[in-house]
């Protein structure tokens, strides 16, 4: 009976020592075993033998690649704004055992010392660039933090500044500054549009008046040359009617002024304007000028008596 | 109640029984333990049934075979096709940019220097070597990677 306790505790002492013996790691993690709390070796994803009694499991390290979020800070930059800032930070364990044992709080560290390089990267710059260059002052953090934190075996793969929040009335004087811009942008176009507008009009008016002083010379040119023609004709005419005058007789002229004569006395005689003067006509005048007429009407009609005007035929 | 096991009477099927509560188990509460427990019961019944034992020969043979059992499968493991081939690539850290052809972005000083490979910058130990340079890696402990000149590529 004895004998069956001893087997049955022997038992039970095999399945506790294959217990403390047999660890499989999973995937992403390593462990780190400790050979009477020295650390031995690190155990790799898949099944691990350790020696039962004497090796132990002393910490599981987790091997992803982890987010870290930045929680939001004050900072002030180097013109005195004061900028609200959070992040994130990608950072992955390469190496278990240093991440376990040469720091304490690995994630606290981490933090920390992202927190702390934030607001000394911020606080060498002003705000513009702070908004501007965002890609800068995560290349800056990066390189800082990731040399940090090799000695802990860890990795910083990526930090970044994910919101940068100026205070409200900040903002709304930069919306302000920005809408002061557009604005003067748009009165800068408006006096352009003007001042082409003006330029062109006074370029149109004065093609108008070359134009004109164009027009007015080239008529009186034209006129110049009317006149020149009309005196010609005139001149023509005198000719042609002194020569006719030569050749015929004086009598005819005559003629031609007592019917001008006549029609102009009726045009004063028949004129509705009651002004009209008539002036005392001397009748010796009219009748040479009738006298005229007689004659010529005697030349023509070859030397035969008239017959008296108003005189009654005879038969 | 006779066909409970007992210290003086266990059959073949019992551990057989056994043996299928433990895979149970293992799957249920996964952690590479129980399915050995179970292996030395499956066998261990197998055993029984050809030639029956007395029960303390059986706890004995039993503890016995779970030892066997962990050191034979754990070979027998390792051993798998494909095993830790496709899973090496994971979680490599550093490792996996053995091979490649990196930058060195501020100059390698007395051994150590940094170079970019992918989007991150690498702390890297190696040959002296002016910034601007492209360099190979050709190893990596931790967050170091060791680099060496590419040969012929200087000008």
């Amino acid at each position: 009976m004895g004998f069956t306790i001893v087997v049955v505790v022997l038992l039970l002492l095999v399945v506790v020592t294959l217990f403390a013996g047999v660890k499989s790691v999973p995937q992403g993690y390593e462990w780190t075993q400790e050979r009477f709390g020295k650390f031995q070796r690190t155990l790799k994803p898949g099944l691990n033998l350790i020696l039962p009694y004497v090796d132990r499991v002393g910490r599981k390290v987790n091997m992803m690649e982890q987010v870290l979020d930045v929680p939001s800070q004050e900072v002030i930059t180097k013109d005195n704004a004061l900028v609200t800032v959070d992040g994130v930070v990608f950072y992955q364990v390469l190496d278990a055992a240093k991440a376990s044992y040469e720091v304490r709080n690995l994630q606290q560290a981490t933090l920390n010392l992202t927190m702390t390089n934030i607001r000394t990267v911020m606080g060498s710059m002003d705000l513009d660039e702070l908004l501007s260059n965002r890609d800068q002052i995560n290349a800056r953090l990066l390189a800082v933090v990731d040399e940090a934190t090799e000695p802990w075996g860890v990795k910083a793969t990526r930090i970044e500044v994910k919101d940068i929040k100026p205070p409200a009335d900040l903002v709304a004087s930069m919306a302000r500054q920005m809408k002061a811009e557009r604005e003067k942008r748009a009165n800068i176009l408006d006096a352009e549009g003007f001042r082409q507008a003006a330029i062109l009009k006074a370029e149109g008016e004065k093609q108008a008046e070359i134009l004109n002083a164009e027009g007015r010379r080239q008529a009186a040119f034209l006129e110049a040359e009317a006149r020149e023609r009309s005196a010609q004709a005139e001149a023509a005419a005198t000719r042609m009617v002194s020569e006719a005058i030569a050749a015929g007789n004086v009598q005819a002229i005559n003629y031609f002024v007592a019917q001008r004569y006549v029609d102009a006395l009726r045009e004063i005689a028949s004129a509705p304007n009651q002004k009209t003067l008539i002036l005392p006509l001397e009748a010796t005048a009219m009748l040479g000028s009738l006298q005229g007429i007689a004659e010529v009407a005697r030349e023509a009609f070859g030397g035969r008596e008239p017959e008296l005007v108003g005189g009654r035929r005879r038969s | 109640m006779d066909w409970l096991p007992s210290l003086e009477r266990v059959q073949s099927w019992h551990w057989w029984v056994l043996g299928a509560l433990l895979l149970i188990l293992e799957v249920l509460a996964p952690g590479v333990f129980f399915v050995w427990l179970a292996l030395a019961a499956l066998v261990l019944g197998l055993i029984v049934f050809v030639l029956p034992l007395p029960v303390t020969v059986q706890l004995l043979l039993f503890a016995a075979l779970s030892v066997a059992a962990v050191l034979l499968g754990r070979r027998y493991v390792s051993r798998l096709p494909a095993s830790g081939n496709e899973g090496r690539a994971l979680n490599a850290g550093a490792h996996r940019l053995v091979g490649r052809t990196v930058l060195v972005t501020s100059p390698i000083v007395n051994g150590v220097g940094r170079v970019r490979a992918g989007d991150s910058d690498w702390r890297a130990t190696g040959p002296d070597t002016p910034a601007g340079a492209s360099v190979l890696v050709v190893g990596a402990e931790g967050t170091t990677l060791r680099v060496r000149e590419i040969s012929g590529s200087w000008t």
